[in-house]
């Protein structure tokens, strides 16, 4: 028997690589065309002193890449970046790891799905729609104010709309899904039995959270994290509809060189330190989640 | 070394009643199966016990002290879950540590306690490997090691070993019977397989339909099952309906001995005979006991033993285990006499 399965071995297992390279094949080729080629031509362009245009023909230049120490105020605008992404992925962090809680633990069938839906809801909307709709929320003298108003006597304006906290809530409310979406996933392969071990030898809710479903779900919770962070550190549509003058950020300054300064390759190179600066973050952060078992 | 007591404990999910009116006491120290078919109330009523489930009515007492209200966490139970739940991401050592911490041992007092244990169940050296680099057997033994390391004053174990092959079934239900034993705690064992609850046990409490419809010890609730579904339940049974007289019960007009008590003359009487309690003759030899002719009707050979079907007068069909000290007693489609004492026709309720 032994023999024989060895001697069936190599067959299927050629047709299972080539099943699965037919299936992968129309990934890569999509991502081979939508992602590899623009991302080319922009680093071609970050790399030239001008847009090429027939009669101001370009030169090649690493000048672009400099923009950090040239125009020192753009650390100002990097650090509300990375705040920014910090305040959102930890807000999501904490509002999202408790409903992914709750939904994998207390809420079963029908209002399971009744609720994961009103989650997904963001996902639904336009974004654009969701951010102006904030605007009316937040304004002054807006639903919020009028809202406060109604409850708290003597309540004036709350004076959010076009501050840093009005961004990270526009923020919070179209990421948060992804963070519930990951932390349930994780949380929900919990066997509920170990929840049950840990209270039979006399761990209460606190020693359970943090020493079995924290670190058991922490894979889930950092993936959302990472879904999180990036695209928010390079949003611009919300900083600039909900932060106005405070809303200046990595996001809408390269945003800015291509649609109001021509300066595409500033644009360019500013967009591709941010995707250094990302991709040397989370590798640090993946070699230091590597090391973490063996200590 | 504490019993445990149930008083009148009924609990029931929505509208299914699960538990009626149990009531039972696990002496100090012994080890006792709850036996049932799934939906019985065995796993139900272990869970009231360890504090995972609160009953609707009656209460629970541990050494003496009413803990019917009392959280999980201070019961000082130890249990043993059918999938293990160990802690995945927890070393075996750090599993073993987790209930000594809870409990303020801390420490090099704690690792030694913890190693000890573990060289109890005789996994010493496999301290800094991790639950998913152990084979299901050496799983179990972490997760016993994990209950009993913390001194408990009850263990209790849910289907432990169910998950485990026959092989490693066997060899772990001599370990557990020698920790037992060792560690002289009393100790609850839900369980379906009935082979495993005679051997291991000292008292039996067979469960069906949220009530515990006998207990005792293995041999007196084998040898002398009161109803008939502890009679098939526990081991293999043939039942014969028969009508009470004054010196035994008529089964198709033949007279049938018992040592058992009998209703008044008349009435309706259910007899059960163990398979291996009776004999086979090709003669109708001059047994003093009770006997029944019966014709073969198929042969189960098993090397050891063999089973023997068959069919007496009136088409009761009968089981009969044999051992093969000579060649099998008896063809097929050969005319038989049965034989068995009186003392093995138990009454059993219907």
């Amino acid at each position: 028997m032994p023999a024989e399965r060895h001697a069936a071995g190599p067959r299927p297992r050629r047709t299972g690589t080539a099943a699965t390279a037919a299936l992968l094949a129309p990934t890569y080729l999509w991502l081979a065309v939508a992602v590899f080629l623009p991302l080319a031509g922009m680093l071609y362009f970050s790399l030239l002193t001008g847009v090429p245009a027939p009669h101001h023909p370009a030169a090649f230049t690493a000048e672009n890449y400099l923009a950090f120490v040239r125009k020192p105020y753009l650390l100002h605008v990097a650090w509300r970046s990375l705040a920014l992404g910090l305040w959102t992925t930890g807000l999501c962090a904490l509002i999202g790891w408790p409903a992914a809680l709750a939904l994998s633990r207390a809420v079963r069938g029908r209002a399971r799905d009744a609720i994961f839906l009103l989650t997904i809801l963001p996902f639904w909307t336009s974004g654009l729609v969701r951010v102006l709709s904030w605007t009316m929320v937040l304004a002054d003298h807006g639903l919020l104010d009028r809202a406060l108003g109604a409850v708290i006597p003597g309540w004036r304006v709350s004076d959010l709309l076009y501050t840093f906290p009005a961004i990270v809530i526009g923020l919070v409310h179209a990421y948060l899904p992804y963070m519930i979406l990951t932390c349930y996933v994780s949380l929900a392969a919990i066997d509920p039995a170990l929840i049950e071990a840990a209270r039979g030898l006399g761990a209460r809710a606190p020693v359970i959270f943090a020493r079995i479903l924290l670190p058991i779900s922490l894979p889930g919770l950092l993936s959302g994290a990472v879904l999180i962070f990036v695209p928010v550190i390079g949003s611009f549509m919300e900083p600039r509809i909900l932060g106005g003058r405070v809303g200046v950020t990595m996001g809408t300054v390269i945003e800015d060189q291509f649609t109001q300064a021509f300066d595409w390759p500033l644009g360019a190179a500013l967009s591709f330190t941010m995707l250094a600066a990302v991709l040397l973050l989370f590798g640090v952060l993946y070699g230091a989640s590597r090391l973490r078992p063996a200590a | 070394m504490v019993g445990v007591d149930v008083a009148g404990v009924s609990k029931g999910f929505g509208a299914v009643p699960v538990l009626d009116d149990v009531s039972a006491a696990f002496a100090p120290g012994m080890l006792t199966s709850l036996l049932g078919p799934s939906g019985s109330g065995k796993t139900t009523l272990l869970r009231i016990i360890a504090g995972f489930e609160t009953p609707d009515r009656g209460s629970v007492r541990i050494g003496g002290e009413t803990v019917t209200d009392t959280p999980v966490w201070r019961r000082q139970i130890g249990m043993v879950f059918q999938s293990y739940a160990l802690f995945p991401h927890m070393t075996v050592l750090q599993n073993v540590l987790f209930g000594l911490h809870r409990r303020g041992v801390r420490g090099t007092d704690a690792i030694a306690r913890a190693r000890a244990t573990l060289d109890l169940v005789r996994l010493g050296g496999f301290e800094a490997r991790r639950p998913a680099q152990l084979s299901g057997g050496q799983q179990q033994r972490v997760a016993l090691a994990r209950a009993i390391v913390t001194g408990p004053r009850v263990l209790l174990l849910d289907e432990p070993l169910s998950a485990l092959d026959r092989r490693l079934r066997q060899e772990m239900q001599v370990e557990l019977r020698r920790i037992q034993r060792t560690l002289n705690l009393t100790t609850i064992f839900v369980t379906h397989d009935q082979e495993e609850a005679l051997t291991l046990s000292d008292t039996v409490a067979i469960l069906d339909h949220g009530r515990i419809v006998q207990s005792g010890a293995p041999a007196e609730v084998y040898e002398r099952p009161r109803s008939r579904f502890a009679a098939s339940f526990l081991g293999d049974a043939n039942f014969l309906a028969g009508t009470a007289t004054a010196d035994g019960v008529v089964v198709s007009g033949r007279l049938l001995r018992t040592a058992d008590p009998l209703p008044s003359p008349g009435s309706a009487v259910t007899l059960a005979v163990r398979p291996e309690k009776i004999g086979l003759d090709t003669a109708d030899s001059a047994a003093d006991g009770n006997t029944l002719p019966a014709i073969v009707q198929q042969i189960i050979y098993a090397g050891a033993a063999s089973t023997f079907l068959l069919a007496a007068e009136d088409g009761t069909l009968l089981r009969v285990f044999a051992q093969n000290r000579d060649v099998p007693a008896a063809a097929l489609g050969q005319r038989v006499v049965l034989h068995w004492a009186p003392a093995h026709s138990v009454v059993v309720a219907a």
